[in-house]
């Protein structure tokens, strides 16, 4: 009887313990309250005026390579790597070189391009930076490529095959293996071409980049298009031209324009969209000044204009075809 | 139920949680205790509940603006507050009693020539007291061994303790509020307006006049014109008038001025006279007129002037008024709770720009 008793009081007694405690930790969460909210934290440090400087030149300079003002871009970036350099930042003074050498190149200035590319991969390589010495080398990659240095890219190419980017990085994984893809499919070598397109899908969508795997979709729609699959790469233009309008890509959808006009010309099939195609594109193309892309876009309409037999207009395009190379000819001397 | 019909061992545990609730209560009364005693120690440093303070009286014409509590200022501080405001009884000289402490080390500047000056604080009518610090006087307040002494007596140079001698008076230099200056300073411009109306009308009238005179002048001198022409049959005429000079009827006078002539320059001299006069007198009004407006600007000049020296210490408690509001946004800024509102667009960071190439084209 007692020990029923003594449960019984025991059971209130564990019932009363958290109402009690609950009324005597209202006073001290109060005032550890008010005490935490009256509380502030110190100001944030106050960045020195030069390095305060050479940031803002280098967001600006950011912000004009995105807006594809690459004139000011030079300006800008050429600003933040002498404020970086003046300030010993190593690290960033090799960013601000690599991004001067990408808007040189954007400006046409390959050789300069390439020098200061090199100069940032040789900061990265004395840091030990390893993921941004792969973006110059990527980028070496891709000046190298358009200046048609080729023994350069195929020294570069067999020193970095060699040790391909970390597996924790697949967006430079996917970088490299776009390039290389290139590569073999410029010997001729198109499985290993095919090969290194299907790795850089892969990383690329290991990596979230939407861009990425549009490009490598691109990329493998003209390797089927110089395998002359033409109904293969006639689907994968498509594909990627929906992908590059939904990413709002613009040099993206005119080089899908211009594949897909080639692709039907190429399958002689439906003529007179391939050069409602090709037409669009050779636009879009003089509109982004992508001269190259253009003349060929213009080659290809010429010659679905006379396989459609239309001579006059034909002779027209060529007319215009041979004005543009004349007047580009000088602008790229 | 009694402890005791517990079991020994439910009984320890209870008594265990027990003690562990009571240590807990403990805890929390004593970090309340002492937050309430840091409380009341930081409100007495700040509101001085234990620094040495003597009170100072001085009369007013009006308490318009002051309630107790208030503060007073000496060089800019605040010294002291208002502890009283009550009006005299009638027929008394003054009808307002101020009576106000000021703190200690500041009553060591007020001496017997210190004044009380009554400023206008805003534009809502508010105001405050200013003690003005002694130059050449006697010294209200002495300090001996800790203890406070009041000036009883400044010809005989008499200290009493505080606590017998319980204030000191001071004499009031009292200006009206803002907006009573204002009100009156309005008053004197509308009551100008008539007088300023008065001479534009004056002016007004002369240049009518004026008008008038030119509008006569250019008649008279068409009549000239046309009397010079009129005179040339004179020239001719005047070898027969001079041959007839010797007649009695053809005197050189009446030939040169006949009589209506004469009578009508007569009438236009006087005429002239008449409107000189007139100018003349309207010039005099117009002098007295312009030096009453003139005398009048000077004063309302001189009052504005008064009323920016009056209110002197307005500019800077706007100043610091605006310094403070600053410091609390920068506190709040800083605060835990209210940091995230004010946290601005971070940029991203810059890196190096790689972006894969669509091969064929370039």
């Amino acid at each position: 009887m007692r020990g029923n008793r003594g449960q019984k009081s025991e059971v209130r007694g564990q019932k009363s313990f958290p109402l009690l405690s609950l009324f005597s930790l209202l006073p001290s969460a109060f005032s550890l309250f008010l005490l935490a909210a009256c509380s502030s934290a110190p100001p944030p440090p106050v960045l020195p005026a030069a390095v305060a400087q050479a940031n803002h030149a280098a967001e600006t300079a950011q912000k004009l390579s995105a807006n594809e003002n690459w004139s000011a871009a030079v300006r800008e970036w050429q600003n933040a790597a002498d404020r970086y350099r003046l300030l010993n930042d190593r690290a960033n003074e090799a960013i601000a070189l690599h991004n001067l050498g990408q808007a040189h190149r954007a400006i046409g200035d390959l050789n300069r391009a390439h020098a200061l590319l090199e100069q940032a991969a040789d900061l990265n390589q004395q840091l030990g930076h390893g993921d941004e010495g792969w973006r110059n080398q990527i980028a070496l990659l891709q000046v190298e490529s358009q200046a048609k240095q080729a023994a350069a890219l195929d020294a570069r190419f067999a020193r970095l095959t060699s040790s391909p980017p970390p597996g924790s990085q697949p967006q430079l994984q996917g970088l490299f293996f776009n390039e290389l893809g290139l590569w073999h499919q410029r010997h001729g070598d198109l499985a290993k071409a095919d090969e290194a397109f299907h790795q850089a899908s892969q990383t690329f969508a290991k990596a979230g980049d939407r861009h990425g795997s549009a490009v490598v979709l691109a990329n493998r729609a003209r390797l089927d298009e110089a395998q002359r699959k033409f109904a293969d790469a006639l689907e994968k233009w498509g594909e990627a031209r929906t992908r590059f309008e939904a990413l709002a890509d613009p040099p993206g959808i005119a080089a899908s324009l211009a594949g897909e006009g080639r692709v039907l010309l190429g399958a002689g099939q439906n003529l007179p969209a391939a050069e409602t195609l090709l037409r669009r594109a050779s636009e879009s193309f003089r509109t982004l000044k992508m001269n190259d892309d253009r003349a060929d876009a213009l080659r290809s309409l010429v010659a679905c204009l006379t396989a459609q037999k239309k001579t006059a207009e034909a002779a027209e395009v060529q007319k215009a075809l041979d004005a543009f190379c004349a007047s580009d000819a000088p602008a790229r001397e | 139920m009694p402890l005791q019909d517990l079991t020994p061992e439910l009984r320890t545990r209870l008594s265990r949680v027990e003690r562990a609730v009571g240590a807990f209560v403990l805890l929390a009364t004593l970090l309340l205790l002492t937050g309430f005693v840091y409380y009341l120690r930081h409100t007495a440093e700040r509101k001085g509940w234990f620094i040495p303070k003597v009170s100072y009286y001085t009369y007013l014409h009006t308490g318009h603006g002051l309630k107790a509590g208030d503060p007073v200022k000496l060089m800019g501080f605040d010294v002291g507050e208002i502890t009283r405001v009550e009006a005299m009884p009638p027929f008394e000289e003054y009808d307002v009693f101020v009576e106000f402490r000021v703190k200690s080390p500041y009553y060591g500047y007020l001496w017997t020539d210190s004044k009380v000056k009554v400023a206008a604080a805003d534009f809502l009518g508010g105001r405050y007291l200013e003690v003005t610090k002694g130059v050449s006087g006697k010294a209200t307040v002495k300090e001996e061994n800790q203890n406070l002494f009041l000036l009883a007596d400044a010809g005989k140079g008499l200290y009493e303790p505080v606590a017998k001698q319980k204030h000191y008076g001071l004499e009031a230099v009292e200006s009206p509020a803002v907006t009573d200056q204002l009100q009156a300073m309005v008053a004197k411009v509308e009551a100008a307006m008539p007088g300023i109306l008065g001479i534009t009308n004056r002016v007004n009238d002369v240049l009518t006049s004026a008008t008038i005179a030119i509008t006569k002048a250019t008649t008279a001198i068409t009549n000239l014109d046309a009397t010079v022409l009129g005179a040339r049959p004179v020239l001719t005429n005047l070898t027969v008038i001079t041959s007839q000079l010797r007649d009695p009827r053809g005197s050189l006078g009446e030939w040169l001025i006949p009589t209506n002539i004469n009578r009508q320059v007569q009438t236009t001299l006087t005429s002239a006279n008449t409107t000189i006069v007139n100018a003349n007198t309207n010039m005099v009004e117009i002098a007295a007129v312009l030096k009453r407006t003139l005398e009048d600007s000077a004063q309302i000049t001189s009052n504005l002037n008064a009323q920016v020296q009056a209110n002197s210490l307005i500019l800077s408690e706007i100043s610091t008024l605006v310094i403070h509001a600053d410091d609390l946004m920068q506190g709040l800024k800083r605060n835990w709770l209210l940091k995230s509102s004010f946290t601005g667009v971070t940029n991203e960071p810059v890196k190096s720009i790689v972006v894969p190439a669509i091969g064929g084209g370039k």
